[in-house]
């Protein structure tokens, strides 16, 4: 596990992401802040519309209008990745930080051999010949567990299932060993045998080299069982993070509570939040939380609780947490 | 005694030009009144096709499906939509369910209009405000328009339009996939209440593992178009039998750490609903696969006197010894 003296290797400050709708500005990314260490495994959840892939996209750079970061600072390895063009951004990619997205068609190039997909990541950062980088590329599709590599190797990504393109993209992402790996619902979609087979084989593949990865989805088990730590979202904001054996056998925001009750287990009642999640263009006072929260009292509709560190590495943002020290937002 | 069975039912598919899908492979099970039967597998292992085919929206190639002792494959178009009052569908996507263009009140009304002609106006405004006070979502949304709700609100509005005509049965096509956790508690909570006030009987399908064992009785596993375990749901869970099932149960991950991951056992990929492996389909990615599954196909046997599995491996019950 990351050693805690260490700098992180990714760390994003005060991150502001907004869209300009004709409704109104949409807080997408409401003032985050988080660090990513080195072999780090963190998963990061919430529901649908909290803002993970805007976080996601943020740190790669890859919001486009009507999107815009409005504020903080985003830094890997020292490096400021705001200030980044888009070409050295793409330098970047590959060896740094690479990124494995939802849907493996629009990552792959329909036209191009996927053997010539390797190679032209595999050439933007190194001088290896032609072999080198057909034996790179086979090794690593036999790492992701996909059978018979030389024939995938010289067809097209039409001629993939699903599951099979998945694994093409994460071993093109993967290839140059890159030290973080930002990867945004990578097998939401596959099916569950599949799934399990993938998670597997890339998990223990990061673990053994000491890779980081930021890992998006909304599937809780995903998390609980491959991730480090955890990251929950809700409207925008981190309202809990810490070590998942702590924060899934422990919550202490009542949102991480509820989403862990409403995983239905026979024998337990359900328990179901009421309400809807708010607009993240008239952000509400206070708690984001408060108007669906079974323990809000006065202070949680005036005022914004704020992320507290309660133990090492474990921050709540609830009214209700007792923290160790207030951390403040900026 | 039994409200819907299937019997050998088969249905493929032919695109254009394109090759055979065989979706449906000889699947039989029965419903009784106010029971959950679950059917779980992977996406394309055809749950949605068996949900077509045991109201007879698809024609089926083969088999038959009998709702109420009737045959439904042998019945006129007439008597048909008489029967469609007493059964009914909740379809996956919620919004795609909807039409976008007719307010919330006239989807609810529009089975009524349909199946029961006898009706008068005012008699199916006042079923349309019931069936909405049941999903608890009031008469106010008589007037709204799909967009203006969220999803959860659309997925109890296809539950409403499901339930207006009062029927016996529903088959809920994974009604709860789309949804996010919190909101799923929910739905699934008033579909448990509805069930035990109007002695629904459900045809819940899923992939999702742990939904399934929350809300069935009882589980049909299918892979490739065929049941490859079927029993009681406790009975299941508890000890499976067939590979693919036990594979399937053991890749949910459990949301608390401390409970660790059983170790996976499948390889490969699953095969093509176009070009299926003779024997038994799960042969190549089977850790205890042989060339006797890669050479005959094995059909469901009992196990239990209740709990049925399609695999050479696992022995025959004392009283369903096969003849030969
Ligand atoms: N291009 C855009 N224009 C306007 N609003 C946007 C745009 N992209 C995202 N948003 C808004 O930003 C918010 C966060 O979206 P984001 O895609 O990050 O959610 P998410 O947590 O990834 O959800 P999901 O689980 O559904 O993928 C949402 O309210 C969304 O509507
Ligand atoms: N109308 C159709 N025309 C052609 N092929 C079809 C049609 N409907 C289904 N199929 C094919 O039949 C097979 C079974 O599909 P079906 O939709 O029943 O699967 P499913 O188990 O419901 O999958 P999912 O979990 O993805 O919903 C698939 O291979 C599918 O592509
Ligand atoms: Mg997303
Ligand atoms: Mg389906």
């Amino acid at each position: 596990m990351a050693n805690d003296v260490t700098q992180p290797l990714l760390e994003v400050k005060d991150l502001h992401t907004r869209f300009h709708t004709h409704r109104g500005i949409v807080q997408a990314v409401n003032g985050i802040s988080f660090g990513i260490r080195e072999g780090e495994l963190v998963g990061l959840v919430g529901e649908t519309g909290c803002g993970k892939s805007v976080t996601a996209r943020s740190v790669l750079g890859l919001v486009r209008p009507p999107g815009r970061i409005a504020e903080g600072r985003i830094t890997y390895d020292g490096i400021d990745l705001r200030s980044l063009s888009r070409r050295e951004f793409r330098k970047l990619r590959g060896t740094g930080i690479s990124f494995v997205p939802q849907n493996p068609w629009g990552a792959l190039n329909p036209i191009l051999r996927i053997e010539r997909q390797f190679r032209n990541v595999i050439r933007a950062h190194t001088d290896a010949s032609r072999q080198e980088c057909w034996d790179m590329s086979l090794a690593m599709l036999q790492k992701v567990g996909i059978q018979g590599p030389e024939r995938i190797l010289k067809g097209y990504a039409h001629q993939l299932s699903g599951g099979m393109a998945q694994r093409v993209v994460m071993a093109i992402a993967l290839v140059l060993n890159p030290r973080l790996v930002i990867a945004d619902e990578p097998t939401t979609g596959l099916d569950v045998t599949i799934q399990r087979q993938i998670l597997d084989m890339v998990m223990q593949l990061l673990e053994e080299e000491r890779r980081a990865m930021l890992l998006v989805t909304h599937d809780l088990g995903v998390v609980a069982q491959y991730c480090h730590r955890v990251i929950v979202m809700y409207a925008g904001k981190i309202v809990e993070e810490g070590p998942v054996s702590e924060v899934f056998v422990e919550p202490a925001h009542p949102y991480t509570q509820a989403l862990l009750a409403a995983i239905p287990r026979p024998g337990h009642k359900l328990v179901s939040l009421r309400g809807r999640v708010p607009s993240l263009i008239d952000y509400p006072a206070g708690c984001p939380f408060h108007d669906r929260c079974d323990f809000a009292f006065e202070p949680c509709s005036a005022e914004e609780p704020l992320l507290c560190e309660l133990s090492t590495g474990r921050r709540s943002a609830c009214h209700l947490s007792k923290g160790v020290s207030e951390l403040d937002a900026r | 005694m039994t409200l819907v069975r299937l019997d050998n039912v088969y249905k493929s598919f032919q695109r254009a030009g394109g090759p055979v899908v065989n979706a449906v492979n000889g699947v039989s099970f029965e419903i009784s009144p106010g029971e959950t039967v679950a059917l779980i597998g992977e996406s394309g292992s055809g749950k949605s096709t068996i949900a077509r085919l045991a109201l007879r929206l698809y024609e089926l190639d083969a088999g038959t499906v009998y709702f109420d002792g009737r045959d439904l494959t042998t019945l006129s178009r007439d008597e048909l939509r008489h029967l469609r009052a007493d059964m009914t569908i909740v379809f996956q996507e919620p919004y795609e369910s909807l039409n976008p263009r007719q307010r919330i009140g006239r989807t609810v009304e529009e089975p009524l209009v349909i199946h029961e002609q006898k009706l008068t106006a005012a008699e199916r405004h006042g079923r349309v405000v019931d069936a909405l006070n049941h999903v608890a979502l009031g008469e106010n949304f008589y007037e709204r328009y799909p967009h203006e709700i969220s999803g959860g609100q659309q997925q109890r509005v296809g539950i409403a339009r499901a339930l207006v005509t009062r029927p016996k049965f529903i088959v809920l096509d994974e009604p709860t996939s789309s949804l996010d956790l919190s909101v799923r508690a929910q739905i699934l909570q008033l579909l448990a209440d509805l069930q035990d006030e109007f002695n629904l009987a459900y045809l819940f399908i899923s992939h999702d593992i742990h939904t399934v064992e929350y809300v069935s009785d009882r589980i049909c596993v299918m892979y490739l178009g065929q049941i490859v375990e079927v029993g009681p749901t406790a009975e299941v869970f508890a000890n499976p039998q067939h590979p693919y099932t036990q594979a399937l149960l053991s890749s949910s991950l459990s949301a608390d750490p401390r409970v660790k991951k059983e170790r996976f056992l499948l390889g490969g990929e699953i095969p093509s609903a176009t070009n299926l492996p003779p024997g038994c389909f799960l042969h190549g990615r089977c850790p205890s696969g042989d060339d006797a599954c890669a050479a005959a196909h094995v059909p469901l046997h009992a196990y239990t006197a209740t709990h049925a599995v399609a695999c050479i491996k696992v022995p025959w019950h004392a009283d369903a010894e096969p003849a030969s």
